[in-house]
């Protein structure tokens, strides 16, 4: 029994160690393939190539933001972090190139890594940046990709790195170098000067706001727009955001970023070796059309500068009325992007002036009497008020304490007024009187209907709704709104392109700047009867041509040239919040706040000429003293010259 | 003495000790090849070597006096063993268990050594009479097994505390325990395993670890506003790391679970399939680089747990095939020995020794493979670790040891021909005749 049992024994083990085989033979051999296929991620190290931002260009062609050539110098990682792992190495490697004792090799690492400091300290001083500084974000950003990258494996169950591809990375540090000669980098360690890119504004601030800026991409951007190198490496090596790569921030640079960036190209090559495998070039970013006119940008920056009092702040917006284009849209102060990087911290400060802030497109404005046309339109439309309807002005509507006319500082009334002659003296009565019958939700629609109250869609990132009640707590609000007063509020850009909708006969577009990369254009009838926009055209006609317009003494001034051209337009003086700063640092702003600007916003907008609209117009200058037609005025005449002389006005 | 030497070395079975330092050789290569790749392993070829030198002074010792000798010390040495498993629990934990003992210049691991004084105390309780062929008489045996059973589970070392139960299984069958007792066991140990248990899901647990939970359970259900599993008994005493083990066992071939919870098994497959038929892949260019050096920094525990995959990828299935071999020679003579001894006590400790070999062999490499789960368990004589090569060498030693005893009248007596010589042979043999 005994031998039997040991005989199977002996056959249980043999029959086991066949089982063994049998499985070693398929995962070694048969099967082998299919678990090495895989593999090229450990065979090969993919090496990115860069490639070259595409430009900005203004609608004849003119360089608006370039790439040009220079170079950067980047640190490694480790060095910057002072890695004991890397130093041993480091050191190991110097005393087996230069046959030093430990000691020895040591000592000359040390002043490598003295001199790595200075030579990397003086070039980022050159460019404006404090060294420290730098290295410090770049160690921040590479731990937080790092913390992300345990995170997320942490989240899908899998095991932790040791360490990140850009832990491994040399990062730049200082950028924009000229040129690498004359730099003497043998006695340094960690370090290599590789050629890549730097951005040139030749307008410096014309236009800066609408272009926008690149800057260091920031960890959401890279969060939300990388692809996950472990789906497909070599298209994340493509497209992929590094640590200190550059992203549009803001304007064009930002909307356009997907075509302007273009992809990069890559490498790969042999681990061990070094030999390329395989290559592809880095296909260059695409050149962005702006319908911007840059000339007429600067012209206009001219005009703002010699028609306003000095510090004014404010906007100016040009469009073409057939086509929609953007031509000019100028948000003032304004910075140079060329050294924006280096004044940053000096632009943020300005709490008062903000002069990051691209006014034109997202600013926030009572738009006053701006917005009366749209409110007769409405009126009109809807067949409450007809064509002749007359209106008796007595300087106030229900009583003099309230509901003023801005007729009645002279305690006097407009007297009985048609459309025209509301539009032409911009009699609030009149308008009251429209808003308290079309009640707040029909004239929400219409403002609406004329692009308030959503994004105008040119695709600039700043952009702002702007917003148009549709309901109040607030009885009188209809009524406030009918003058451009109370809660609404727009950006000029919505009341150039309101403007451009009158001008058109009641059709609506959206306006484009750029010939890429827009959102898709709208175009919308809105439906509106040939006399009423004859009369609304006829009435801004008269504000600046008839004599008792409000426009009048502003375009028809002694010492002013004829502008010889048939301008409609209508003034506007918006009661405006004073504005605060945070003062007593409860990051809230109230009325406890110190007011540093007060007074109106003063609008003046319209199209020209007459007849065969090409341009329309919004001017608005912040906080001023006075009326819209005496400070917006002014500006608007020069800016309808300016395109008068360019061409834009037949 | 000249005489006792020659004695000694003409009784030895030269094929084992042969096989033995064969592997032994192996394994110092296949952790230098580990080394390579791993400054803070670069000593350890040297230190296996060391090891391997003591190991065969343990082999030597064991060889040296009589078993029968040491037979009789089978229960005080087993006595022995306990406290010492015992005293790991008052020592530091590493990793999170207890296994050690540290003496300054080594550190004693006594479960190793209870492997060897546990078949040495089994094969010493099961050498007389044969209660253990009735059903009773199976109880004691349980019993002395799970006394170092469920105290190396609690350092816990799953790995060493399941390989009791084959070696016990094997020596009570070779003993000559009856096949159904033994059938009937497993059966009920089979149904008590898979017996369904309830116990409530943390819900304050990662949801990885309830989603592993979740999908090895019967079934699930909620009560009172708490959600219960239902799953096999020991899946609802498992903790976080063993759960995502055996999930990662079961989805091997998942992608999503490659990386993860069988990452060590993916690259172990890796690693193996590196080697190809003789340390290349199938399709591997000539001037292709070596992968080896690339993929072992990858491949966790490679110089101890994993170093069977280690010779795959160096040597390839040949290599393989060629440690199993080697195994291969010192069962087969391991075998003899056990066939031709008639001594109970020797003929059962050999048995032991063999399926205690056997059963760590399989364990190994059977999670090498992705056939069995990981656990924690050394390749006999070739993975890295001086307790477990010095416990093997010892116990190799214990079953020449027992070959150097065998009846000196083993072959044909001259003249007798035919079919006599069965019956002479086994006349001769019966013992007390």
């Amino acid at each position: 029994m005994y031998k039997f049992r040991i005989k199977i024994f002996l056959g249980v083990i043999a029959l086991v160690f066949l089982g063994l085989l049998g499985r070693l033979l398929q995962l070694q051999v048969v099967s082998g393939d299919q678990y090495l296929r895989n593999l090229g991620g450990l065979l090969n190290r993919g090496q990115r190539l860069e490639s070259n931002r595409g430009r900005i260009l203004d609608r004849n062609g003119k360089i608006l933001a370039m790439d040009e050539p220079c170079y950067d110098l980047c640190l490694s990682y480790r060095f910057l972090t002072a890695d004991p792992r890397w130093t041993r190495k480091q050191v190991a490697s110097i005393a087996r190139a230069e046959g030093l004792s430990p000691e020895q090799a040591q000592a000359v690492f040390e002043r490598r890594s003295a001199n790595t400091w200075e030579v990397a300290r003086r070039l980022a001083e050159q460019g404006g940046q404090d060294l420290d500084e730098v290295a410090d974000s770049v160690i921040e950003r590479v731990r937080a990709v790092r913390q992300d990258v345990i995170d997320r494996r942490a989240r899908l169950g899998l095991t932790p790195v040791e360490s990140v591809a850009e832990e491994d990375q040399v990062h730049p540090v200082a950028t924009g170098l000229e040129s690498p000669a004359g730099l003497d980098l043998n006695d340094t360690v960690g370090i290599l000067v590789r050629p890549s890119f730097r951005r040139l504004y030749p307008y410096k601030d014309a236009a800066c706001h609408i272009i926008g800026r690149t800057a260091q991409v920031s960890l959401d951007d890279m969060r939300s727009r990388n692809l996950d190198e472990s789906a497909d490496a070599m298209e994340a090596i493509r497209v992929n955001y590094r640590p200190g790569d550059q992203i549009g921030q803001g304007g064009v640079e930002r909307m356009c970023e997907g075509l302007l960036r273009g992809r990069h190209g890559y490498r790969l090559e042999r681990r061990r070796g070094g030999e390329t495998v395989e290559q592809t070039p880095p296909e260059g970013g695409q050149d962005i059309h702006l319908t911007l006119d840059i000339k007429l940008q600067e012209e206009l920056m001219k005009v703002w500068k010699a028609q306003t009092t000095p510090g004014s702040t404010g906007a100016i917006v040009i469009l073409s009325v057939p086509t929609g284009d953007v031509l000019a849209m100028v948000s003032m102060p304004t910075y140079d992007i060329n050294t924006y990087a280096r004044d940053y911290k000096e632009l943020v400060k300005d709490e008062v002036y903000l002069p990051m802030l691209n006014r034109a497109v997202a600013g926030r404005y009572p738009p006053g009497s701006t917005a009366k046309p749209v409110t007769a339109l409405a009126a009109m439309k809807t067949g409450l008020f007809a064509l002749d309807t007359q209106i008796h002005c007595k300087g106030y509507l229900f009583s003099p304490d309230s509901y003023r006319c801005w007729i009645w500082k002279h305690h006097v009334g407009h007297g009985p007024l048609d459309v025209v002659g509301a539009i032409r003296y911009s009699c609030n009565i009149y308008f009251y009187q429209a808003g308290m019958r079309l009640g707040l939700g029909r004239l929400a629609e219409w403002f609406k209907r004329f692009g308030y109250g959503g994004k105008p869609g040119t695709g600039l990132p700043e952009e702002i709704a702007g917003y148009v009640p549709t309901d109040s707590r607030y009885d009188g609000e209809a009524r406030l709104m009918a003058i451009g007063q109370g809660q609404v509020t727009v950006s000029p850009l919505q009341v150039a392109n309101a403007m451009a909708a009158i001008a058109r006969g009641g059709t609506l577009l959206s306006p484009v700047l750029a010939l890429e990369g827009s959102p898709a254009r709208v175009r919308e009838d809105l439906g509106l009867s040939r006399s009423h926009i004859e009369a609304i055209h006829r009435g801004m006609y008269e504000v600046v041509n008839s004599r008792d317009g409000t426009g009048y003494s502003v375009f028809h001034e002694r010492e002013a040239q004829p502008l010889e051209v048939a301008v409609c337009g209508k003034s506007g003086t918006a009661d405006a919040a004073p504005q605060r700063v945070d003062s007593n640092d409860d990051r809230r702003i109230t009325g406890a706040d110190t007011i540093v600007r007060e007074g109106n916003m003063a609008w003046f907008a319209g199209f020209a000429p007459r007849g065969n609209p090409t341009i329309a117009f919004a001017v608005v200058v912040d906080y001023v003293d006075g009326g819209g037609a005496k400070n917006a005025g002014p500006v608007a005449r020069e800016a309808i010259r300016v395109c008068r002389d360019l061409g834009y006005i037949h | 003495m000249l005489l006792l030497l020659r004695g000694y070395l003409r009784y030895t079975s030269w094929p084992i000790i042969l096989a033995m330092v064969a592997l032994m050789g192996v394994g110092v290569l296949a952790i230098e090849t580990s080394g390579q790749v791993d400054a803070a392993q670069a000593e350890h070829a040297q230190k296996q070597m060391a090891f391997g030198a003591a190991a065969l002074g343990a082999f030597v010792l064991a060889t040296l006096i009589p078993y029968g000798r040491i037979g009789r010390m089978a229960y005080g040495l087993f006595a022995l063993t306990l406290p010492m498993l015992l005293l790991v629990f008052a020592m530091p934990a590493r990793n999170g268990s207890h296994r050690w003992i540290p003496l300054g210049f080594f550190d004693v691991q006594p479960s190793e050594i209870a492997k060897i004084t546990y078949i040495i105390m089994l094969a010493w309780y099961l050498r007389v009479g044969d209660n253990y062929r009735r059903l009773g008489g199976l109880v004691m045996p349980f019993v002395l097994t799970l006394i170092p059973l469920v105290l190396i589970l609690k350092e816990p070392d799953l790995g060493t505390s399941l390989l009791l139960l084959p070696t016990l299984y094997i020596m009570l069958f070779m003993a000559g325990a009856r096949l159904r007792h033994l059938l009937s066991i497993v059966a009920l140990a089979t149904v008590l395993v898979a017996l369904p248990v309830p116990h409530r899901l943390d819900a304050s647990m990662p949801a990885v670890e309830q989603l592993d939970r979740r999908s090895l359970t019967y079934f699930t259900f909620q009560a009172g506003g708490q959600e219960y599993l239902v799953s096999a008994a020991p899946l609802a005493m498992m903790e976080k790391h063993q759960i995502s083990r055996v999930v990662g066992w079961l989805h091997q071939d998942d992608q999503r679970v490659r990386m993860g919870k069988s990452y060590q098994l993916y690259q172990s497959k890796i690693t193996l399939a590196a080697g190809g038929w003789v340390g290349r892949p199938a399709n591997a260019e000539p001037e292709s680089p070596d992968m080896l050096p690339l993929l072992l920094p990858y491949l966790p525990e490679d110089h101890t747990d994993f170093i069977f995959s280690v010779i795959g990828g160096k040597w390839g299935l040949v290599g393989c095939a060629g440690v199993l071999a080697l195994y291969g020679v010192i069962f087969l003579f391991g075998i003899e020995i056990a066939t031709v001894t008639n001594d109970a006590f020797g003929r059962l400790l050999a048995v032991g020794v063999l399926a205690l070999l056997f059963s760590q062999i399989v364990i190994n490499v059977g999670m090498a493979i992705g056939l069995l789960p990981v656990t924690g368990m050394t390749l006999p004589l070739v993975s890295y670790g001086g307790s477990s090569l010095l416990v093997n060498g010892f116990a190799l030693g214990l079953l020449v040891n027992v070959g150097q005893h065998r009846p000196l009248t083993l072959g044909r007596r001259p003249f007798e021909h035919g079919d006599r010589r069965e019956r002479a042979i086994a006349a001769e043999s019966m013992p007390g005749r």
